[in-house]
């Protein structure tokens, strides 16, 4: 299944590949592939340990990384919390600049998302079955970032956070997310 | 009501974009004529434009101005500027005028049409996004009845760009376009395309030179395993490598056969500068990158329209200001202004771009400029 980001696709291959650990199965990972105009192709994960751990992260370049992203396969890790439900639920930060020499996650609202996006981050979201809130509304363990936004999936659809993921991690790096205007594009 | 069909675009195309703004724009312009129309011939009678336009004329040369009356009371154009330019404008009766932000949103529709037939850059998905947007303002402020079908090509237009949109073009493959017709002889090295301009769309194929700028600022050629920095003349130094330092920070370019360079900005493959001890060609500046502001230029004041600052004129250089001056004799009351990022001053106007001279960045709005004029 494809899906297209901002111009950035994003393929769910649907493989599943084991993950194993000093030779004993540790989880499971769905595989994603993500390509952008400019040249990067990086492979995703969406790893579940179980309960106690479930990540989503880029695993590898599968193809020479163009400079913008090249710290991707070190930083943008998505964690994933559990709801009583059995939904996953995750808090959306973006990688912009933070005071580091390469972007972080950081604080993103909805009007950036949307203009990553170009469209309506929120419609978008709902469309695609997930529930969108603030961190605090739909986490009751929220502690930090309680007014961030945050989004929900229930376990079957839990592949698609790659997409939320891509646009706050991959697109926010090509569309230079909270960098200064030089020129009108 | 009219029975004008607006194009719903199938692709991102620039044939499928072109299309569905330019039906989308002139469905507005339709509509909003027939308005104005009915009603300033029931009050005026039928010679209305021609009475209204002569005394444009009049008022203009009165002031030592020249007056290029419109034809059409369909021109959007026209539509939008003659009640913008005329506090007393009759037009200003069938316009919402006083809603919030009307004319800045509608003259931006304006300067947008503008662009889109004088220019090939803005022919894109994303692009046309924004256009639509602006249709869909006016449209629903003007409470015009195309709006619900405006909003619908707004609906296609987002969906193809998430890719939620496949379009019966795809599954239809035989719909041939440029792109897929064969190149009479295909050759192993495609001839270097000459570029338009440092910030048009690339044209052509990635060329097979391959540099990485490092956030140092160093220019590594990888397959020679060499800093190629003091390839670049101190010029292109100082205007290019500082431009994509700005830009882009590290990344990577591309050097074709005449010395253009090619690199992605944000997503986009654009002509970004020149390599090496070449002789630059002559560029179209109205490809060039724009600085992000735009301007309002009158005969008494330039104003940056994002912060409504005013530029300070007293102290300009014999550049700027003779530009300045031939920009307010070319253009009437008051009209909306580009710098290009290395300091063209230059209009999108209805009847076509003008070139004004060029702007010395020393003389502008502090901050506007990122790489210094030459």
């Amino acid at each position: 299944m494809k899906y297209s980001i901002a111009s950035v696709e994003v393929e769910l291959t649907g493989e599943t590949r084991a993950i194993t650990a000093a030779g004993n199965l540790a989880g499971t990972a769905q595989i994603a592939v993500v390509r952008t105009p400019d040249q990067l192709v990086a492979e995703v994960q969406v790893k579940d340990f179980g309960l106690e751990k479930t990540e989503i992260k880029l695993m590898e370049f599968l193809a020479p990384a163009p400079p913008a992203y090249g710290h991707l396969d070190r930083n943008g890790l998505m964690t994933v919390q559990r709801l009583e439900n059995g939904d996953w639920v995750a808090l959306l930060r973006a990688l912009r600049p933070g005071g580091r020499e390469w972007p972080t996650l950081n604080f993103v609202a909805m009007e950036e998302l949307d203009s990553l996006l170009g469209a309506s981050t929120q419609d978008w979201l709902i469309g695609l079955g997930f529930t969108v809130g603030t961190w605090a509304e739909l986490n009751p363990a929220a502690k930090r970032f309680t007014n961030s936004i945050a989004v929900s999936i229930p376990v079957e659809k839990s592949e698609l956070l790659v997409l939320p993921w891509t646009l706050t991690r991959v697109v926010a790096l090509m569309k230079q997310l909270g960098e200064n205007k030089v020129v009108d594009l | 009501m009219t029975v004008y069909e607006v194009h719903l675009p199938e692709s991102d195309s620039p044939g499928q974009c072109l299309a569905a703004f330019g039906t989308s724009i002139s469905a507005i312009g339709l509509e909003l004529g027939i308005r104005i129309s009915k009603g300033m011939s029931a009050e005026h009678g039928a010679q209305w434009l021609d009475k209204l336009e002569r005394l444009r004329g009049i008022d203009a040369s009165s002031r030592g101005r020249k007056h290029l009356r419109t034809w059409s009371a369909y021109d959007i154009s026209w539509i939008i500027n003659e009640p913008f330019h005329n506090p007393d404008s009759p037009i200003r009766k069938y316009l919402p005028v006083t809603a919030y932000r009307f004319f800045d949103n509608a003259r931006e529709l304006v300067e947008t049409r503008n662009r889109w037939y004088h220019d090939f850059n803005p022919h894109n998905i994303n692009d046309l996004a924004k256009a639509i947007e602006l249709c869909v303002y006016v449209a629903s402020k003007c409470e015009l009845t195309i709006t619900p079908t405006l909003d619908s090509v707004r609906r296609r237009v987002n969906d193809i760009k998430s890719g939620d949109y496949k379009g019966e073009l795809e599954a239809n493959e035989s719909f041939p376009t440029v792109a897929d017709t064969p190149a009479p002889t295909p050759e192993k090295n495609e001839t270097a395309k000459i570029q338009r301009a440092v910030g048009a769309v690339w044209l052509g194929g990635i060329p097979a030179r391959k540099i990485e700028l490092r956030s140092s600022g160093s220019l590594i050629d990888l397959s020679l395993q060499a800093n190629v920095t003091s390839e670049l003349t101190q010029e292109q130094q100082e205007r290019y490598l500082k431009l994509w330092q700005l830009i882009f920070k590290q990344g990577w370019l591309w050097v074709d056969e005449l010395g253009q360079v090619a690199a992605y900005v944000q997503g986009v493959l654009r002509c970004v500068g020149f390599w090496g001890d070449i002789e630059e060609p002559a560029q179209d500046p109205f490809s060039k990158f724009l600085l992000p502001h735009s301007y309002e230029i009158s005969p008494d004041a330039l104003i940056d329209r994002a912060s409504g600052a005013e530029l300070q004129e007293r102290h300009l250089g014999k550049v700027t200001s003779s530009t300045l001056k031939r920009a307010r004799m070319e253009l009437s009351d008051s009209e909306l202004v580009r710098v290009t990022w290395d300091g063209d001053l230059i209009y999108f106007g209805s009847n076509g771009v003008e070139y004004f001279g060029e702007i010395d960045s020393q003389d502008w709005f502090a901050t506007h400029f990122s790489v210094a004029t030459s």
